[in-house]
């Protein structure tokens, strides 16, 4: 839920009670000064029977509309008030009266009690108009503050929403997002650590890639002697086997160097921001597959094809070329001899699944950069990790199960 | 062949300079760009090794000039650099290849021996070992003046193997030239080996001499001396 919704939920369910709480103390309030002004008029007419009566007097029942008189002999009462309900007949339904006991003493010299009644048939309508008049302007007051609360919000967490969305799409190797100013201090200073934050990321994220890419570059003229140099020296005549050996363990180590090398640039460079693209997959992989026809053939690997489904997984053209060669090397080198390659597309994943050994093999491990199935393989274990770099790039998940006793690895959405 | 070699670090420039003396190629070197510049101007070479980096000035500038001066020379950048844009801009500039460090010194043999072929008017330059004969142009080998038949890798590995012919190969000269950016992830020692076999099956099969020596535990040389 946004921010301003919830101010906005709770503000309601606090604006709920106040209008009932505020419309019951108006209503008891004007009840009360009501009864109070129907007392008061009962105890004057009372004052009048009461002298009436002490001069013996007759006593009218219906002195007015809506008002009833009776006297009854008894004892002297204190006077009270009650409030009470009569059927009227007349309008067929209760009518709430107010009711005031008085004590009398007639002409006799005996006591008397005079009850009169006053029906509240009026002030009960204005009461209840003037309870449902506060609970409007209740409820209009707590509208109006919510609309303009809501409305300030708006405003004032502007530069908030603003900079999220610029953080939500900020990449280091992407520019520098323009992060929204104001003059409310907190956002200020929070624009201005994430602009810190946002410009060190870009710098240690540039200076790593130049690192990466300086270090190889550097690493290549001593490996290219080093190279040279072992071309050289086989070719002196009459080597004994025991050299022929060592030199052949150099020479490995020298490729091994230079692969990593190459996949370490091939990392930096993937990396980089490409919008991404409707691939062409069946053509991308049958391209790759033509390269890789020499060793295919020497394993004697079958490949099957299946592109069930228009695959909606979109690439740059660089990063689907990377993705497809590393996952088709990947299950063809580590595949066996008379083995199978099997690809599959379907709307939302690439799926390479191949045969081959999978003891000591942990699935979960192979995407992180220099993993290796085999420690003393030729490759430096960059492969999977470019798969894996890929797929954080473009919100893909990129997996590595076995099932079925074969190696199966899917691109596309998780 | 007459090579200049323009390259600032020592013991490469001495291994490349070596390699290709072995090779009987005259060689000359240049350590800087000034003087590299003055040797492009005052000699004649049939071909030019420029790295890039170079004290004193870039080794693109020296391409540039010996191009506006109208040298005749081949010209392969040797460049720690391995970019697209760094290659493009050479060529454009006028250099025929472009070989990224680290190469093989065979690889940097075969390169010159290609420039020099596509120099050469008509192109026809056929190379001959014992009874077999390699035309690079066409793609065709002949044994004793009958075509082979022969793949496109064979015929590339072969290549490989006759522009170096007296020379040891490494595996993984060999596997870099043909197989190029596959033999990083394919370097398997039988995958070598299977070619080669069937190399040997096909010349054997046609009457040619066994030409292709294995040297043990480091990898393979034609040639016709026993």
């Amino acid at each position: 839920m946004r921010l301003l919704q919830r101010t906005a939920l709770y503000q309601s369910l606090f604006a709920l009670p106040l209008v009932v709480l505020g419309t019951a103390i108006g209503y008891g309030i004007v009840r009360h000064s009501v009864n109070r002004e129907v007392d008061e008029q009962l105890d004057d007419h009372a004052k009048l029977l009461q002298e009436q009566l002490s001069h013996g007097g007759a006593v009218v029942a219906f002195p007015a509309p809506g008002v009833r008189v009776r006297v009854a002999p008894g004892p002297l009462v204190a006077v009270q008030f009650a409030d009470t309900v009569v059927y009227d007949a007349l309008e067929a339904e209760d009518i709430p009266w107010r009711i005031g006991r008085f004590p009398a003493t007639l002409a006799d010299g005996s006591a008397a009690t005079i009850t009169i009644g006053r029906s509240q048939l009026e002030t009960d309508e204005l009461v209840a108009s003037i309870a449902l008049s506060i609970a409007a302007v209740l409820i209009l007051f707590s509208l109006c503050t919510l609309m303009l609360y809501r409305w300030l919000s708006g405003r004032l967490w502007r530069p908030f929403h603003a900079n999220l969305q610029a953080m939500e799409q900020f990449r280091p190797d992407g520019p520098a997002p323009a992060l929204a100013a104001s003059n409310v201090d907190e956002f200020a200073g929070m624009a201005r650590a994430l602009g810190g934050m946002m410009d060190n990321m870009r710098r240690d994220y540039t200076a790593q890639k130049h690192f990466t890419e300086q270090a190889a570059h550097e690493l290549r003229t001593p490996l290219a002697i080093l190279q040279g140099k072992l071309d050289q020296l086989i070719q002196s005549p009459n080597m004994a086997e025991r050299e022929a050996g060592l030199i052949q363990g150099m020479f490995v180590a020298a490729d091994r160097m230079v692969r990593t090398i190459k996949d370490m640039l091939r990392l930096a460079k993937v990396g980089e921001l490409h919008p991404p693209e409707v691939v062409d997959w069946p053509k991308l992989f049958h391209e790759e597959l033509e390269l890789l026809k020499d060793p295919i053939a020497i394993l004697h690997l079958s490949v099957k094809t299946n592109w069930t489904e228009n695959c909606l997984v979109k690439l740059s053209p660089l990063q689907a070329q990377v993705l497809v060669s590393n996952l088709l090397r990947n299950a063809v080198q580590h595949n066996m001899h008379g083995g199978s390659v099997h690809i599959t597309t379907t709307r939302d994943a690439v799926t390479v699944r191949n045969t081959g050994p999978i003891s000591g093999v942990d699935p979960s491990g192979l995407f992180q950069r220099f993993a290796k199935g085999d420690p003393s393989g030729p490759s430096a274990g960059l492969g999977l990790s470019m798969v894996q770099e890929i797929a954080e790039h473009n919100g893909y998940k990129a997996t590595y199960v076995i099932r079925d006793g074969q190696h199966v690895l899917s691109f596309g959405r998780g | 062949m007459k090579v200049l070699v323009i390259e600032d670090e020592p013991e490469l420039r001495r291994a490349i300079r070596g390699y290709l003396q072995e090779e009987g190629h005259l060689v000359e070197s240049a350590n800087d760009f000034p003087s590299a510049l003055e040797r492009a101007h005052l000699h004649a070479y049939d071909a030019m090794l420029v790295d890039i980096t170079l004290p004193k000035g870039n080794g693109l500038d020296i391409v540039r000039a010996v191009r506006k001066a109208n040298i005749a020379c081949g010209i392969i950048i040797i460049s720690a650099k391995d970019s697209v844009d760094d290659k493009v801009l050479g060529l454009d500039l006028g250099a025929d290849d472009y070989l990224p460090k680290p190469f093989h010194l065979p690889e940097l043999v075969a390169r010159l021996r290609a420039l020099v072929r596509r120099k050469q008017a008509g192109g026809q330059m056929a190379i001959t070992i014992g009874n077999l004969k390699v035309i690079p142009e066409d793609k065709r080998v002949e044994v004793d003046g009958k075509l082979l038949d022969i793949t496109a890798t064979e015929f590339e590995l072969l290549l490989f193997l006759v522009v170096n012919k007296e020379r040891v190969l490494s595996r993984s000269a060999i596997l870099e030239h043909v197989w190029g950016d596959l033999a990083e992830r394919m370097d398997r020692d039988d995958f070598l080996y299977a070619h080669i076999k069937n190399l040997r099956k096909k010349l054997a099969s046609r009457g040619a001499a066994e030409l292709i020596q294995t040297i043990y535990g480091i990898g393979y040389r034609i040639s016709d001396r026993a």
